[in-house]
């Protein structure tokens, strides 16, 4: 379970940490978006080379990365043998029985797990340089334009960060739960599938009663301490924008237009 | 000798962010014995049962279970007979309770463990019984119950298995006096009928009432392990420095013995059986020697280093504290 590095942060030192979470969030919001219309050889590249300066600006060894990458190998695979099985066009490659390989489905599946990768990596940046916390507190911050339209942006912060907070907490009690099944015979590594899938019952029950009971209790404790609304609370750290995201958001311009220029050439 | 751990350390993480946990553990668990495993919060008692039914594996050394070793490569199939063999009761075990009635929570662990369904539901009705539910909760929901009620059902799930041994992490943790009791003539009645017992206890009264041994533990390391005769038969300094207390009768059977009033040959087990054993005594009459009185009075702090060097000395020397031949002083 530990060895999850989506969303999870790891503390250092590198010249990310010190970005305004605000920043870091919008410039990879936007990478994902553009990214999304990269069609070209060129474009992919040019993505690339920007993934790879965020990933030198972190300062974090590789392997970090590619367990990160680890868990999700498999969704990749799925995705590729879909457009490799079911794209169109000529020229046909090979085939098995219905089933043809087409060059541009090829290139085309080469492209998705290029995507795939840049857009893992790029939240995985985001999530290793940043603390939880600041990043529900930039949400609230970015989102802070929705009060006018009467969303409750406040609520929707103290939702987030009490999520956040219960996490580590779950992960505790998935723990202690699964420890006391597997001592009751619980076994998840064999049987067949459909057993397997039938074993996660006692485990998931459990762990929904838990977090409600928790969840219970914070309430009952917030109102016994007289909460009545999260507008207007103060925060131990103040979120300040710096020079360094002066430079962040300059790279960032000057990669999205290279980007489109790329994409008409 | 049903569970032998040798050279047995464990550490969480791998590489250079590796947390030490327990460093080179050597012992073993008698049969049809209380073994009581004590120590402070993080000196590994927890970590330390774990290793008993595979829940964690050792990062070095080995455990033998009745003749199945498990060391780090000891692969999670190969666990089952382990875990059966060894059952365990967490703390706060409610929390794992997840069927939509009693019934079937409770034989959950022996379906688990190849039992058809109707010995799986004989041992469940067996085990509900032996926690004293009776057969109208058999078809209740759990979720439906009481907190303690709910600590009987899930004790009734780990028993329903008959695993030879069980263990215990602090079974009484947040029961009423009442319920502390019932669990504790559960667990003697477990023993009785040849059941081995381990259990984690931060309550001495409860070790010293129940434990044929005692397992103390201290920054990942055994402290002590010995009888539970011989622990409390350790100098009260010897029992600061564990940052453990000593069960309050035998704190009033030393003062006595070190005022001189009554001599003893063994600790009683509970505040009850030492009133009977002073009922039944004549007054000694006299102040046993002075050494006696530094070993168990002296709190003063000038004197405690003194005191210290002496009780070492006596405790090399291996001297009795008791005066089993109670005449030596007439």
């Amino acid at each position: 379970m530990n060895n999850l590095v989506i969303g999870q942060f790891v503390p250092g030192d590198g010249f990310l940490y010190k970005i305004d979470p605000r920043t870091k969030i919008m410039v990879t919001i936007g990478y994902v978006f553009f990214l999304v219309f990269a069609q070209n050889f060129a474009t992919y590249l040019w993505s690339a080379a920007f993934l790879a300066l965020a990933l030198i600006l972190t300062k974090q060894g590789l392997g970090l990365y590619w367990r990160g990458l680890k868990p999700i190998l498999w969704l990749i695979l799925f995705t590729v043998i879909l457009q490799l099985a079911f794209s169109g066009g000529t020229p046909i490659l090979f085939s098995f029985g219905p089933i043809k390989v087409t060059q541009p489905g090829l290139i085309n599946a080469i492209y998705v797990v290029v995507r795939f990768v840049l857009i893992v990596l790029m939240s995985t940046i985001l999530t290793i340089t940043t603390p939880p916390t600041s990043i529900a507190s930039a949400i609230e911050s970015l989102l802070k334009p929705l009060k006018a339209v009467k969303v409750p942006v406040a609520e929707l912060a103290l939702m987030l960060s009490i999520a956040l907070r219960f996490v580590p907490l779950l992960m505790g009690e998935t723990d202690k739960i699964m420890k006391a099944q597997k001592s009751r015979g619980m076994s998840m590594s064999t049987g067949s599938l459909m057993k397997r899938a039938k074993a996660v019952v006692p485990l998931l029950v459990p762990l929904f009663v838990g977090a409600l009971q928790r969840a219970f209790d914070l309430a009952n404790a917030m109102e016994v301490r007289g909460f009545e609304s999260a507008e207007g609370r103060t925060r131990y750290r103040e979120l300040a924008y710096s020079r360094d995201d002066l430079w962040v958001l300059v790279a960032s311009f000057v990669f999205l237009i290279v980007f489109i220029i790329l994409l008409f050439v | 000798m049903a569970i032998a751990i040798e050279g047995l350390d464990f550490h969480y993480g791998a590489g250079k962010q590796t947390v030490p946990v327990l460093d080179d553990i050597n012992t073993s668990l008698n049969d049809n014995q209380i073994t009581a495993i004590i120590g402070q919060t993080g000196s590994g008692k927890s970590t330390f049962v774990q290793q008993l039914n595979a829940l964690l594996l050792p990062s070095n050394g080995e455990v033998n279970v009745n003749g199945m070793i498990i060391t780090n490569k000891t692969k999670e199939k190969e666990l089952g007979p382990v875990r059966a063999h060894v059952g365990m009761v967490f703390q706060f075990p409610e929390a794992q309770l997840f069927a939509p009635t009693v019934l079937e929570d409770v034989m959950y662990g022996p379906l688990n463990f190849g039992k058809t369904k109707e010995e799986a539901e004989a041992a469940a009705k067996k085990a509900l019984q032996q926690v004293g539910l009776s057969e109208d909760y058999l078809e209740q929901s759990p979720f439906n119950l009481s907190g303690g009620q709910m600590r009987r059902v899930a004790l009734a799930g780990v028993l329903a298995m008959d695993p030879e041994t069980m263990v215990f992490d602090e079974p009484a943790a947040g029961l009423d006096p009442q319920g502390q009791k019932e669990l504790l003539d559960l667990i003697r009645a477990l023993k009785e009928a040849g059941k081995t017992i381990v259990m984690i206890s931060h309550q001495m009264e409860q070790v010293l009432a129940l434990a044929d041994r005692v397992i103390v533990m201290k920054d990942g390391k055994i402290a002590a392990d010995e009888t539970t005769e011989e622990l409390f038969s350790r100098p009260r300094w010897w029992f600061a420095d564990q940052h453990l207390d000593l069960p309050e009768s035998i704190v009033f059977q030393r003062a006595l013995m070190v005022k001189g009033i009554r001599h003893f040959d063994h600790w009683a087990k509970n505040v009850a059986e030492l009133a009977d054993m002073i009922k039944h005594q004549e007054a000694v009459g006299h102040r046993l020697e002075e050494t006696m009185e530094i070993a168990f009075e002296k709190t003063d702090k000038e004197e405690v280093a003194a005191g210290r060097m002496k009780e070492a000395h006596a405790y090399h020397r291996q001297e009795p504290l008791f005066d089993n031949g109670g005449g030596a002083h007439e």
